[in-house]
């Protein structure tokens, strides 16, 4: 496992894997949005209107999906201190952030045809928008802090407190009385939604899925990257051009 | 189509916040990667075993 966290491996296996990740991301995005408008039925109440779940239901869980990634590399920070850890925290964030207002908007634009208000301070509403803010709050940290190690455990740290959030956001439909709906996908006793809205549904949400891994990835690498930049730099301050390459071969067995 | 307006807002954020985010890491990945080569003028192809110039 320490031979894959390796970030000289990393960059290496994400130069391979990337291309695919890619494809196989454009391709369910395209079979996920064929199904949107042209496979799924339009809801007897909702009408049309209805489609705007498939994107909106994917990056709702796409946007804890990420915080629990970030959680992840939190406490691969904290516990093993290993780089590629901060690395993938940190670029999960702005990722994690972008779903989270996907979120928020398409609801809000759901909402104001069907509950005739683009907002309400309900449980499920408001918990959202705390992780968004949340997601916020450790870019700027990020971005406060200038010693990259220093700003990796801060930053870790307040990740796992946020986590206290993901269960709110979870179960808020069930413990308070809210407008939103309840769960109707991952319940106890099954999905409650039709066959022929759940698979465009799940082939929307594995596209999601796919469009952050690729993301992930992409970012992840630009980290790892943007650290050597940093070191080399301070070498090439501190010690003069020529041991610039040096740090650079150094950088290269690490 | 009911709500057509709505419908196309949705997707059309979804699709721009997205196109926004790739743009952005491909930008910066090009930052990088030229940052790297200025501060990397030795020629990269070179093996870390081989004797330098």
């Amino acid at each position: 496992m320490w031979k894959y966290a390796n970030p000289t491996f990393f960059l290496a296996l994400v130069a391979r894997v990337l291309p695919w990740v890619a494809g196989l991301t454009v391709l369910l995005l395209a079979v996920g949005l064929y199904m949107t408008f042209f496979v799924a039925p339009a809801d007897y109440q909702q009408g049309d209107t209805v489609r705007i779940m498939y994107i909106h239901v994917p990056a709702a869980w796409l946007s804890v999906f990420c915080y629990m990634t970030m959680a992840a590399s939190a406490l691969g920070t904290l516990v093993w201190r290993h780089p590629l850890a901060d690395a993938a925290q940190k670029a999960a964030a702005p990722i994690g952030a972008a779903f989270t207002f996907i979120c928020l908007v398409t609801g809000s634009l759901w909402g104001k045809p069907m509950w005739g208000t683009w907002w309400v301070w309900d449980a499920r509403l408001t918990s959202v928008l705390v992780l968004f803010l949340i997601y916020l709050g450790l870019i700027a940290l990020w971005q406060t802090i200038e010693e990259p190690g220093r700003a990796a455990r801060a930053a870790a740290i307040l990740t796992l407190i946020g986590v206290v959030n993901i269960p709110i956001i979870k179960f808020s439909v069930d413990w308070w009385n809210t407008l939103h709906q309840p769960a109707s996908v991952f319940r106890m006793g099954g999905p409650t939604i039709h066959p022929t809205m759940l698979w465009p549904l799940m082939v929307m949400a594995l596209a999601f899925t796919m469009l952050f891994l690729t993301l992930h990835l992409m970012a992840t690498r630009n980290e790892i990257l943007r650290r050597r930049v940093h070191r080399l730099t301070m070498l090439a301050a501190g010690s003069g051009e020529s041991d610039v390459a040096g740090a650079r071969f150094a950088d290269q067995e690490a | 189509m009911e709500h057509a307006g709505f419908i196309l807002a949705s997707f059309g954020l979804t699709f721009l916040v997205v196109a926004g985010v790739l743009a952005s890491i491909v930008i910066d990945h090009r930052a990088l990667k030229r940052e790297l080569a200025r501060l990397s003028p030795v020629d990269t192809r070179v093996s870390p075993d081989q004797p330098r110039s």
